[in-house]
C-alpha cells in the first residue's frame, strides 16, 4: 500500500528555543485510522500544524501524497490534508454554517454549483444538513465540532487531521462523534486524551512524549502495557 | 502561543526602575508639557531638553540610545503637522504644485514644523522610557493615585490585559483561515477580492462578537470574586526621600528650561 503521509526526522522549536519536536518520524497508509496520544506539551498539536504547512520544521521532511511539502505546493497540500483545530471557535470564522463550510471550496475556485454540492455532501456526512443556514456562534460545542469537521470535508481531503475532537463533549455528543469518525471512509490522524476512544476506534496508535515518538504500533499492545502508559503520563482505559 | 509583542517593559535594575511610578508618571507628563510650551526655534533649549532625556536614559541602565532607536516608530504621526509648512504666513521659500493646489512653503512654516517634530520626538522618547522602566500595573496604579478617574484607569488596565488575549484570538482566526486556504489543480485559487474582503469582514465581526461575549464572562467572573469597582493591589507604593529629591530637581530643571527658552 502507498503512504499518503510520511514524516521523516522532523525537528522544530518555538521562538523561546524550547524544542517542541526532536526528530519525529512516522507514515500513514491510505485508509489508516491512527490515534496520536501523549501528555500535554508532548508536541502533538505542533506536529499536526506541520502536516499542512502552518508551521514548517527547522529540519526534516513532510511528504504528502508522495510529494515533498514545499512553499510552492502548500495550497495543494492544504486541499489534501484537512486540519481540524481543537477549539471549534477557532475553526469557524464566518457568520453562518453554510459560509464556513463553503470557504474551502470557494477559495479553491470551484464553480458555484460544485461548491454547493460540496457543502451539502460535507454537511450530510456529519449529519448536519438542516443546520445549513444557522449562525455558527449559537451552536452547542458538539454541533460546532461536527461543523468544524464539515468545513474541511467540503474540500475533499485525503487525510483528516483532528486535534482532540472529543474534548468537552457530553456523552451523547461524544457517541455521535465516534460513530461519525468510524463511518468516514478517509485516512485520519486523531490526537486525543480520550483513551476509551482510542481503544474503540483506532487499530493503530502513536505515542508521543517530549517531542519524540516513543511508541508506534497496535493499539491493543500499547494499551496492554500499563507501566509504559504510566511512564508517559497516560492511563489504561 | 503567546502574543507578547506589545509588552515594552524591560526588566533591569537601575535608579529609574526603582523610582516611584507616580514620580515617573508626573515627570513624564511634565516633560511633555515642558516641550510643548517651549517656543518655536528655541534650539538651545531643545538641546538641553534632549540632554535631560539622555541623562534619564543613562540612569536607566538601558543604554544611551535606547529610546532613540525606538522613537522612529512615532515619527509618522508627527507628519500630521505637515500642513503648517504651507499654512503659516511668512517669507516664501519654495513653491510646488500638488494635485490641484499650488503650495508655498514659508520660513515661518518650516520653523514651526521642525519645532513640532522635535517636540514630539523628545516627548515620545520620554514616554517610551516610562513604559520601558515601569511595569504596566504600576503605571495604572500611579494614575489612580494621581486622581485619574477610576473608570479611565480601569479601562486602560483591561485594555492592556485583553489586548494580548484578543491578539491571540486574531492570530488563531488567521491560522484557521490559512489552514483552509487551498488550491485545486487547474483552477485559480483565492477567490475574488470582494469575496476575500467579505471574509475578512466576517472575521472582524466574529472577533467583535466573541470579545463582547468574553467581556460578559469576565465581568461575571469578577463579580463572583467580589469585584466592587476598584482594583486592589498588593504593592502600595511609598514615596522615599530620593523620589522627592528627584521630583524637585527634575521639575526645577524644566522650569529653568522654560526660562532659558524665553530669553
Amino acid at each position: 500500500m502507498t503512504n499518503v503521509l510520511e514524516v521523516h526526522d522532523l525537528h522544530f522549536s518555538y521562538h523561546d528555543h524550547h524544542p517542541a519536536l526532536r526528530g519525529v518520524s512516522f507514515e500513514l497508509c491510505a485508509g489508516d485510522k491512527v490515534a496520536l496520544v501523549g501528555p500535554n506539551g508532548a508536541g502533538k498539536s505542533t506536529l499536526m500544524l506541520h502536516l499542512n504547512g502552518i508551521l514548517t520544521g527547522h529540519s526534516g521532511d513532510v511528504m504528502v501524497g508522495g510529494n515533498h511539502l514545499t512553499r510552492d505546493n502548500l495550497p495543494a497540500t492544504r486541499a489534501m490534508v484537512g486540519l481540524v483545530f481543537q477549539n471549534p471557535d477557532d475553526q469557524l470564522f464566518s457568520p453562518t454554517v453554510f459560509e464556513d463550510v463553503a470557504f474551502g471550496p470557494l477559495h479553491m475556485g470551484l464553480p458555484k454549483d460544485e461548491v454547493i454540492a460540496c457543502v451539502d455532501s460535507a454537511l450530510n456526512a456529519v449529519r448536519m444538513s438542516n443546520y445549513r443556514d444557522r449562525l455558527s456562534h449559537h451552536l452547542s460545542v458538539g454541533e460546532k465540532k461536527r461543523i468544524a469537521i464539515a468545513t474541511v470535508l467540503s474540500m475533499n481531503p485525503q487525510i483528516l487531521v483532528l486535534d482532540e475532537p472529543s474534548a468537552g463533549l457530553d456523552p451523547r455528543a461524544r457517541r455521535t462523534l465516534i460513530n461519525l469518525l468510524r463511518e468516514l471512509p478517509i485516512t485520519m490522524l486523531v490526537s486525543t486524551h480520550d483513551m476509551r476512544l482510542v481503544e474503540e476506534l483506532f487499530p493503530r496508535t502513536i505515542v508521543m512524549d517530549e517531542g519524540l515518538v516513543v511508541a508506534d504500533g497496535k493499539t491493543k499492545e500499547i494499551l496492554a502495557d500499563e507501566k509504559f502508559l504510566n511512564e508517559h503520563g497516560l492511563e489504561k482505559p | 502561543m503567546h502574543f507578547d509583542a506589545f509588552d515594552r517593559f524591560h526588566e533591569n535594575e537601575s535608579f529609574i526602575h526603582r523610582l516611584d511610578p507616580r514620580v515617573k508618571v508626573v515627570l513624564t507628563v511634565a516633560f511633555i508639557l515642558s516641550n510643548a510650551l517651549l517656543p518655536d526655534g528655541a534650539w538651545t533649549t531643545f538641546a538641553l531638553s534632549w540632554f535631560l532625556l539622555l541623562f534619564a536614559n543613562a540612569l536607566s541602565n538601558l543604554g544611551l540610545t535606547f529610546t532613540l532607536k525606538r522613537s522612529f516608530i512615532a515619527l509618522p504621526f508627527a507628519l500630521v503637522a505637515v500642513t503648517v509648512l504651507f499654512s503659516i504666513p511668512g517669507n516664501p521659500l519654495t513653491t510646488f504644485h500638488f494635485l490641484m493646489w499650488d503650495l508655498t512653503i514659508t520660513d515661518a512654516g518650516l520653523l514651526r514644523f521642525v519645532s513640532i517634530v522635535i517636540r514630539s520626538w523628545l516627548s515620545v522618547q520620554m514616554a517610551i522610557l516610562l513604559v520601558a522602566t515601569t511595569r504596566f500595573p504600576d503605571i495604572v496604579h500611579a494614575l489612580e493615585h494621581l486622581r485619574v478617574p477610576s473608570i479611565l484607569t480601569t479601562i486602560i488596565a483591561f485594555l492592556y490585559r485583553y489586548l494580548f488575549v484578543l491578539a491571540d484570538e486574531v492570530f488563531r482566526l488567521l491560522r484557521a483561515r490559512e489552514a483552509r486556504s487551498a488550491a485545486a489543480p487547474g483552477l485559480k485559487s483565492g477567490g475574488s477580492v470582494a469575496w476575500r474582503a467579505q471574509v475578512v469582514g466576517n472575521m472582524a465581526g466574529q472577533l467583535f462578537l466573541r470579545s463582547y461575549e468574553r467581556s460578559d464572562r469576565v465581568y461575571n467572573a469578577m463579580l463572583a470574586r467580589g469585584y466592587t469597582g476598584h482594583m486592589q493591589t498588593m504593592n502600595p507604593h511609598e514615596l522615599h526621600r530620593v523620589d522627592f529629591v528627584t521630583l524637585i530637581f527634575a521639575i526645577l530643571f524644566m522650569i529653568l528650561l522654560q526660562l532659558a527658552g524665553r530669553l
